[in-house]
C-alpha cells in the first residue's frame, strides 16, 4: 500500500468500526459483509465476480454436502450392517464428487488467472524440445486481491463440510468468511469452525479488545513503515545493484531483505488481527518468533504459521493417509522403522513443498524455492541418526546453550540463502548474488548516496527492535498491558502513533515499497 | 442512573483523549514545520511569505500575480537605476478571486504608491495553488510532510514558531535555461478578436481591491507580462474593457504595439510560459521606463532606510545566481 492507501484504509477501518457498533447485535455481521464487500469491489472492481463465485461454489456445494449426509442418516436406519457399508461406500464417492467439483472449479480460478501464463511458457518451452513452435496466448489480467488466500480457505471449507468438521453455514457466514476485510491483504489464513462463529457473533464495544487492537495495529505499522519500508532503501539497492558492492554489503543487503520481509509480513497480519481484535474477533497466529527456530522444520512451524497449519491439514495428512502411501508403509513394515518414517514423509512432503513454492508465485524460482527446503529437510531427516550418534560418542549435550545458538544461527543462515531465491528475480540472478558473496566492490552504501547515516541508525534500531521483542516473546516476557491504567494505555497508543508518524520512511526521499506478499 | 452515570463517564474519559491527542498533535506541528520557510520542498514558494520581513512602509511600488509576475520583474533591477522600491507578491497559479486577501495583507504593512496587478490571473479559476493555501495546508499535516526533519531538529525546533524568509531579490524568482517560443509570427495577430469577458465574482474582487487602493492612497494599475502561452487577443481585450470600465490603466506586455522588444527566442524559460532571466532583464526596463514616465515615485537610493538594498543592488548578480532555478 501506498501512503494514501494507507490512509484511506485508516480511515475506512475506522468508518466501519463505528458503525459496527452502533448497530444492533443482529445487523453487525451484515454490517461487516457489506463493508467487506465495498472494499473488494473498490479496489477490485469488475474482478470481484471471480470471489462472489468462489462464494457461491463453496455455499451451494456445502448444502449438497449437508443434503447428502441428511439423506444417509434416514436410509441408514433399519439397514443391515452390509448394506450400511455399502451406503457409506456410495455417499463417500457422492460426496467426494462434490469436493472434487467445487475444488477443480475454485482452482480452475486460481491457475487460470494466476499460473496460465506460467504454465504456458513452460508448455511452450517442453514443445521446442522437439522442435514443435506453439505460441501460448498471454492472459493479461489483474489479479483479484487475496485470490490465493481466499481460494485455500475455500477448499479447506469444503473439505472440512465434507469431513463432518461442521455442518455448511448459510450464505451470509460463508460469504463473511471469504470476504472478510482485514484478512484479505496477506492473510492469516482462517478455518471456517474457528472465525465464522466469531464473525457472526457481533460481539459489541469491548475498551480492552479495542486497547489491544489498536496496540496491534500499531505495532504492525511500526514493523511495516518504520522498519520494513527503511530496510527496503537498502535491499533495493544492491538487489539491483549486486555486482557493485562488496561482499560484506551484498551479505547485509540479503539479511536485510529478511527482516524486511518479516517485518512487513508479520506487521501487516498483525493490523489484521489488531482490526479484528478491536471487532473482539481473533485470528489465527502466524508467526511464533521464528528466528530462534533450531531446525529448517521448526522454523517452518514458526514463520506463515496459518499455512503450514492449512498444507498439513489440507495435503500433508491426506496424501499420507492415501490408499497408495499405506500400501508403501504396509511394505516397509517389514524393514526397519526409520524408513517406515522416512520414505512416507518424503513423498508426502514433496508434494507439499512443491505446491507450496507454487503458492508463492507463478515462475520456476518458486518451485526451487519450494524444492530448497524440501531437501534442507530431508536431509535433516536423513542425518539425524547420524547426528544423535556423534552427540553421544562426543559427549556433547545436544541441548547446550552453545549448540542450540549454533543451530539458530545455522537455521538463520539456510534461511537467507532460501530467501535470496525468494527475492532475486531469476534463479540465474540469484546464482550470481550469492557469488558475488565471494567478490570485493564499494563497501560503504552511505558514501554512495544509498542511504543515510539516520536511515542506517534506524535499520539497525529496528532490527534490533524486532529481535528484542521476539526474545522476550520466547521467554514469555512481554509486559501484561491488561492491568495498564487508561491513562497509561493512552499515552502508550499516542506514544506508538507518534513514533510511526515521526520515523517512518515515508513522504519526501521516500520510495513506498510494493507488499512482498500482497501480489498472493 | 447508573447506565447514565457511566455514559458520562465514558463521554468524559473520550473527550480527555480527544485533547490529548490533539494537544500533542499540534505540538508535533510546531516541532516539525520548518522554522524558517525556505527551508524545504513544499515550502518552495516562501517568497510569497518573504514580505512579512521587509520593513514596514519601506515599499512604494507592489506587484501582485502569478508566476509570470515572480519570473518576469526584478524589483532590484528596477531599483539600480531608478531607486524605486519594488516588491513582486505572487505565487504559483494566483487567481484573480484570491488576490484580494494577498493585497490587503500587504496593505496592513506597507503605505505603496502604485500597485500593479497581473491580468493573466484574473482568468485563472481554480485556487487550487495559492501561496497562502500551500502554507496554511502544509502547516496542518506538518508532522506527516516534513517528518523526515527528525534527522535536522535542533532544540529551538521545540520551542520556537515558524518565521517568514527575507528575500534579497524581493519576490523575484529567477528562471535560468532557455526554450524558444516557436508561433512568435501568429501570437496576438488578431486585434480585433472578441474580447473574453473576466468573471463577475473575479471583478468584483477586483473593484474591492480597488477601493483599498483608494482608501490607502495608492494608485491600480493593471498589466501582462510577456506570456504566449497562456495569453492572447481575446483575453486582453477582455482585460482592455474591463480596466477602461474601472479607469484603470492597463499595460499588455504581449501586445506588439506596446513596444517592448523581446527576443522570443532566447527570453522564456519554457516555450512561452515564462521569461526567463534575460527576458525577465527586458520586461523589467521596459516596466520602469514605464512607471517613471507615467508616476512619481521617490528615489531611495543612498537613503539610510535603504542601505540594505543599496547593498543588494551591489551583489545583484550574486543573488541571482543564488536563487536562480
Amino acid at each position: 500500500m501506498n501512503d494514501l492507501m494507507t490512509w484511506l484504509f485508516l480511515a475506512f477501518m475506522s468508518l466501519v468500526y463505528v458503525v459496527y457498533m452502533i448497530l444492533p447485535k443482529k445487523a453487525r455481521p451484515y454490517c461487516l459483509l457489506v463493508f467487506s464487500l465495498l472494499f473488494y469491489v473498490v479496489y477490485s472492481k469488475f474482478l470481484t465476480f471471480f470471489m462472489l463465485s468462489t462464494i457461491l461454489s463453496i455455499w451451494l456445494g456445502g448444502l449438497w454436502l449437508n443434503r447428502i449426509d441428511d439423506g444417509e442418516a434416514k436410509k441408514r436406519e433399519g439397514l443391515e450392517k452390509e448394506a450400511r457399508k455399502a451406503l457409506k461406500k456410495k455417499v463417500k464417492r457422492q460426496k467426494r464428487l462434490v469436493v472434487a467439483l467445487i475444488i477443480i472449479f475454485n482452482v480452475a480460478i486460481l491457475a487460470t488467472l494466476k499460473y496460465f501464463n506460467f504454465f504456458g511458457s513452460l508448455f511452450e518451452g517442453f514443445l521446442s524440445w522437439f522442435n514443435l513452435s506453439v505460441h501460448m496466448p498471454i492472459l493479461k489480467i489483474a489479479l483479484p486481491l487475496g485470490i490465493s488466500y481466499y481460494t485455500l480457505s475455500a477448499i479447506g471449507y469444503i473439505v472440512d463440510v465434507s469431513q463432518g468438521r461442521h455442518r455448511a453455514g448459510n450464505l451470509l457466514s460463508v460469504a463473511l468468511f471469504i470476504s472478510y476485510f482485514p484478512q484479505l491483504f496477506e492473510g492469516p489464513f482462517a478455518t471456517y469452525s474457528t472465525l465464522a462463529p466469531q464473525l457472526m457473533a457481533g460481539e459489541g464495544f469491548n475498551s480492552q479488545n479495542l486497547f489491544s487492537g489498536l496496540s496491534k495495529v500499531l505495532w504492525g505499522f511500526f514493523k511495516k513503515v518504520v522498519i520494513a519500508d527503511r530496510l527496503a532503501i537498502v535491499v533495493s539497492a544492491v538487489f539491483s545493484n549486486y555486482a557493485s558492492y562488496s561482499g560484506l554489503v551484498v551479505v547485509l543487503g540479503i539479511i536485510a531483505f529478511t527482516f524486511e520481509l518479516y517485518a512487513e509480513f508479520s506487521g501487516l497480519i498483525d493490523v489484521a488481527s489488531g482490526i479484528s481484535e478491536m471487532f473482539s474477533i481473533r485470528l489465527a497466529k502466524n508467526f511464533e518468533q521464528p528466528f530462534f527456530s533450531t531446525t529448517v522444520s521448526e522454523f517452518w512451524r514458526r514463520w506463515h504459521m496459518s499455512l503450514g497449519a492449512w498444507f498439513r491439514q489440507y495435503i500433508f495428512y491426506p496424501v499420507s493417509m492415501s490408499q497408495g502411501m499405506m500400501k508403501i508403509n504396509k511394505k516397509l513394515a517389514k524393514k526397519n522403522s526409520f524408513w517406515q518414517v522416512f520414505v512416507p514423509s518424503a513423498l508426502a512432503l514433496f508434494v507439499v513443498w512443491l505446491l507450496n513454492g507454487l503458492w508463492h508465485g507463478a515462475d520456476i524460482k518458486y518451485i526451487v524455492y519450494g524444492m530448497y527446503y524440501y531437501v534442507l529437510m530431508m536431509l535433516g531427516m536423513a542425518l539425524e541418526p547420524l547426528f544423535n550418534l556423534i552427540y553421544k560418542k562426543s559427549g556433547i549435550d545436544k541441548n547446550s546453550k552453545w549448540v542450540t545458538f549454533l543451530k539458530i544461527a545455522r537455521t538463520f543462515i539456510l534461511v537467507n540463502i532460501g530467501l535470496l531465491i525468494f527475492r532475486a528475480a531469476t534463479l540465474k540472478e540469484a546464482a550470481n548474488i550469492f557469488t558475488s558473496i565471494f567478490q570485493s566492490g564499494e563497501l560503504n552504501l552511505i558514501s554512495l548516496g544509498v542511504i543515510d547515516i539516520y536511515d542506517t541508525i534506524w535499520c539497525f534500531i529496528g532490527v534490533a527492535i524486532l529481535l528484542v521483542y521476539d526474545y522476550l516473546a520466547e521467554k514469555k516476557k512481554l509486559p501484561n498491558s491488561q492491568n495498564w491504567h487508561t491513562a497509561g494505555k493512552v499515552a502508550f497508543l499516542i506514544a506508538m502513533a507518534v513514533m510511526i508518524i515521526v520515523f517512518g520512511a515515508y513522504g519526501e526521499g521516500y520510495i513506498p515499497p510494493d507488499p512482498i506478499y500482497g501480489g498472493f | 442512573m447508573h447506565k447514565a452515570r457511566l455514559i458520562k463517564r465514558r463521554l468524559l474519559i473520550s473527550f480527555l483523549i480527544i485533547c490529548a491527542i490533539a494537544m500533542v498533535y499540534l505540538y508535533l506541528v510546531v516541532i516539525f514545520m520548518p522554522k524558517d520557510t525556505g527551508d524545504l520542498g513544499g515550502a518552495k514558494y516562501y517568497s510569497t511569505q518573504a514580505y512579512k520581513k521587509e520593513q514596514k512602509n519601506s515599499i512604494d511600488l507592489l506587484f501582485f500575480g502569478n508566476s509570470d509576475v515572480y519570473a518576469g520583474v526584478s524589483p532590484i533591477l528596477m531599483y539600480q537605476n531608478s531607486g524605486i522600491s519594488s516588491f513582486v507578491c505572487a505565487s504559483p497559479k494566483e487567481t484573480g478571486y484570491s488576490l484580494v486577501n494577498y493585497v490587503k495583507a500587504n496593505l496592513k504593512r506597507q503605505n505603496p504608491k502604485l500597485v500593479v496587478l497581473d491580468a493573466d490571473c484574473f482568468y485563472y479559476k481554480n485556487d487550487h495553488y495559492h501561496g497562502f493555501n500551500v502554507q496554511s495546508k502544509v502547516m496542518a499535516i506538518a508532522p506527516f510532510f516534513y517528518h523526515a526533519r527528525w534527522k535536522e531538529l535542533t532544540i529551538s525546533d521545540f520551542f520556537t514558531l515558524p518565521t517568514a524568509k527575507a528575500d534579497p531579490l524581493k519576490g523575484y524568482l529567477p528562471n535560468a535555461g532557455t526554450s524558444n517560443y516557436k508561433h512568435k509570427d501568429s501570437f496576438m495577430q488578431n486585434p480585433n478578436a472578441q474580447p473574453l469577458e473576466v468573471e463577475k465574482s473575479v471583478v468584483k474582487c477586483l473593484k474591492t481591491i480597488q477601493e483599498l487602493c483608494k482608501s490607502e492612497n495608492a494608485q491600480l494599475m493593471f498589466m501582462c507580462l510577456p506570456t504566449p502561452f497562456s495569453w492572447n487577443n481575446s483575453k486582453s481585450n477582455g482585460v482592455k474593457l474591463l480596466a477602461g470600465s474601472m479607469g484603470v490603466p492597463f499595460l499588455d506586455l504581449n501586445d506588439p504595439s506596446c513596444g517592448l522588444e523581446l527576443d522570443f527566442n532566447h527570453s522564456f524559460k519554457d516555450s512561452g510560459n515564462h521569461l526567463n532571466i534575460q527576458g525577465a532583464e527586458v520586461a523589467t526596463r521596459f516596466l520602469e521606463n514605464y512607471i517613471t514616465s507615467h508616476y512619481s515615485l521617490a528615489d531611495h537610493r543612498g537613503e539610510e532606510k535603504y542601505k540594505s538594498w543599496d547593498e543588494i543592488a551591489k551583489n545583484y548578480d550574486y543573488y541571482v545566481q543564488r536563487a536562480k532555478q
